[in-house]
């Protein structure tokens, strides 16, 4: 029963991390507080829907609809965005927070508001026998998925050119630009980059949760509180902060029922108070 | 003479067309467009504005034409107020129907009495208070109220599950939930003493994932499990514990019309459960079948939950006002205390001690059905509400 519950919390955890990795990436290099980051989840989720009703697949989905979601977020970068880099902090809030109330009305027009199910994918539709116990295939590919997600992330930034680039930046925008780095090559990238992070959010969460409009909010703010925890713009804080959230969901709810809504929170402000830079925050990537 | 003919015409054309337009009768409907509790209010409001063409196609209502305004509500306690009042003041409709959710819907009722308007209930708010000791006199609930289900639920399981013997609930973390749960426990202990509880949980309304609750429940290896989990919410919830076994060794009794959701948003992908239903919609009368085909013709699916009861709201008021042979307030008011009327449920009393009507509950096994794509009830039992429901002089309401 312990062991199932911390599984729970391990599966609500790996998703956390898919939107809260993006986010701490995004802030680390721009310095832009992603509003539309749960924005970016739900239409994943709706492309996945899309997208495996009208092919069959699956499969297809959780590799298109994350792309999907990228040139999106491209768009939004190349278009909007990137005339705001110059302005105070609030107009990039601002316009990103529009575009959070936009494109819950863009999903509501073409989708519709009835809630979208998306069936899981044949092979991991069943369970499997953990300690005598039933657990869901899926959530077990979710549980897999974060880890390598996570490993693939510390590859990329740390062992490639692109990612050695990415970090340079995020340290020091002017030096990077001075050395002959194309940094609003580089924000685009990470921008978009995050959001197919977002998206693949999404896509991978659409089985397990209806898609549903309005079902961004909820989901980033959790996510805001796992990038607080392990400090902004650090990938392995959110990897843990996401870790502690899940789990103190799974055992609060387990424990004390009645005020698992709060306790993520709560935990957050006991780090804060403690650390305020966050368990891993130091600043840079 | 011919121009003096049509000047006649035309005049006359002028004069009624103005008397018709003039005197439209109006009717505000709100209901949950958005949010999860969308799959439910979309329908309803889809039926409501049925019920109003079908009732203009017959000539209206005592011959004027009946118009409807739809809106969201967002199933905020809040917002309906917001909505109705507006709907009262500046659109000065005649009459309120709808309104998603008891709290919602207790606004709406808390309005319609401040400013004298007949509001019908009929989107499956269920709390009891709002027949019980919060009624007022321009409150109706046409759909039912949580008690008249529980009482019907507990008297099903007694009666048909003789073999149970543990039980647990897994219910929304509201009063609905928390009224809900306590009263089936408190009817099915009057009828079986030796039934143990072995849990008892409760989810945020606003909760998307499930599994973290889902193991507490299928650990304690309870006989039955009960759930007033509704609409969305009981979609993803069934959808997300079927892999945790939920479904495999428990009775799962998915009560007060959340079975009628999940069986038409799941299709296939739907599994062995029982439940209760306000209505079902393969009932053999005019009235139904009326519906059921428009609303197939429209939606691709037959009307689940309460639907068929935002669409009876309207035939409600055309029946009560014709019987009135009025519009005045205080006259359909009259008209409907202690009034009996045609519904697609068939004949439904609405009682004069506390404004509930006596609607019917039906309770049936979900199963595979070979004629459509979806589930339905089968083996249903209709349990007539007059014997679930508490004497009209006991449920706590005065009029003031």
């Amino acid at each position: 029963m312990i062991f199932i519950q911390f599984l729970n919390g391990l599966s609500t955890a790996m998703l956390l991390f898919l939107l809260a990795s993006g986010l701490t990436l995004i802030f680390g290099v721009l310095r832009v507080i992603n509003f539309a980051h749960g924005s970016l989840y739900m239409l994943g989720a709706y492309f996945t829907y899309s997208i495996a009703t009208l092919s069959g697949n699956y499969w297809l989905s959780l590799v298109v609809a994350p792309l999907c979601v990228a040139v999106a977020a491209a768009i939004i970068e190349l278009l909007f965005l990137r005339r705001l880099y110059a302005r105070e902090h609030e107009f990039q809030l601002l316009l990103l927070f529009g575009f959070v109330l936009v494109l819950d009305d863009v999903v509501k027009a073409c989708w519709g508001t009835a809630l979208k199910l998306v069936p899981k994918p044949a092979a991991l539709d069943g369970s499997v026998q953990i300690l005598g116990r039933t657990f869901p295939e899926y959530t077990v590919l979710i549980i897999v998925l974060g880890p390598l997600v996570a490993l693939g992330l510390w590859y990329a930034l740390a062992r490639t050119r692109i990612g050695k680039q990415i970090v340079a930046a995020s340290l020091d925008r002017d030096a990077a630009n001075a050395l002959g780095m194309n940094v609003p090559f580089l924000y685009t990238t990470v921008f978009v980059f995050g959001a197919w992070l977002g998206g693949l959010g999404g896509a991978v969460a659409a089985p397990l949760r209806a898609a549903s409009p309005g079902m961004g909010m909820e989901i980033v703010i959790m996510s805001f509180a796992v990038v607080i925890i392990g400090g902004l713009g650090s990938i392995w804080g959110a990897f843990l902060g996401s870790i502690l959230i899940g789990e103190v969901l799974a055992f609060g709810t387990l424990v004390v029922p009645k005020f698992v809504v709060v306790l993520p929170f709560a935990f957050m402000i006991l780090v804060f108070l403690w650390r305020p830079q966050g368990l891993f925050g130091k600043g840079g990537v | 003479m011919k121009v003096k003919a049509f000047a006649c015409l035309a005049i006359l054309c002028w004069l009624c067309g103005q008397s018709y337009a003039a005197e439209s009768i109006k009717i505000g409907s709100m209901n949950a467009l958005t949010g999860p509790f969308g799959v439910l209010g979309v329908d309803q409001s889809k039926a409501a504005k049925l019920a109003v063409d079908h009732i203009n196609k017959d000539g209206g209502i005592l011959g004027r034409k009946v118009e409807i305004l739809i809106r969201d509500d967002e199933m905020s306690p809040s917002t309906a107020a917001r909505v109705a009042r507006k709907l009262v003041l500046e659109d000065k409709v005649n009459f309120l129907v709808g309104a998603n959710g008891s709290p919602a819907a207790m606004s709406v009722s808390e309005l319609a009495d401040r400013f004298k308007t007949i509001y019908i209930s009929s989107a499956g708010a269920q709390a009891e208070a709002m027949t019980g000791k919060n009624c007022n006199r321009y409150t109706f609930r046409l759909n039912h109220s949580g008690g008249q289900f529980y009482r019907a639920d507990a008297a099903y399981v007694a009666s048909n599950f003789p073999d149970i013997k543990t039980v647990a609930g897994i219910n929304p973390d509201y009063s609905y939930g928390h009224e809900m749960w306590e009263g089936f426990i408190n009817e099915l202990k009057k009828r079986r003493p030796d039934i143990k509880v072995v849990a008892d949980v409760f989810v945020p309304m606003t909760e998307k994932d499930y599994t973290n609750y889902v193991s507490s429940v299928v650990d304690k290896k309870p006989d039955l499990v009960y759930s007033v989990m509704w609409s969305g919410a009981g979609v993803a919830f069934v959808k997300q514990s079927k892999p945790y076994g939920m479904f495999d060794k428990a009775r799962f009794f998915l009560a007060a019309a959340a079975i009628g959701t999940a069986m038409n948003v799941m299709e296939k992908e739907m599994v062995r459960m029982w439940g209760s239903e306000p209505c079902i919609f393969e009932l053999d009368n005019p009235m139904n079948k009326r519906l059921v085909s428009d609303f197939m013709k429209e939606t691709g699916k037959p009307p689940h939950a309460f639907v068929t009861h935002a669409y009876a709201a309207p035939f409600l008021l055309k029946q009560a006002a014709e019987k009135a042979k009025s519009v005045d307030t205080d006259k359909v008011i009259a008209a409907l205390e202690g009034g009996t009327f045609e519904m697609p449920w068939g004949k439904t009393l609405v009682r004069k001690g506390d404004h509930q009507a006596m609607g019917k509950v039906f309770i049936g096994e979900a199963k595979a059905n070979p004629k459509y794509n979806f589930w339905t009830l089968s083996d249903v039992k209709v349990i007539a509400t007059e014997e679930v429901s508490p004497p009209e002089n006991q449920t706590g309401c005065v009029f003031k």
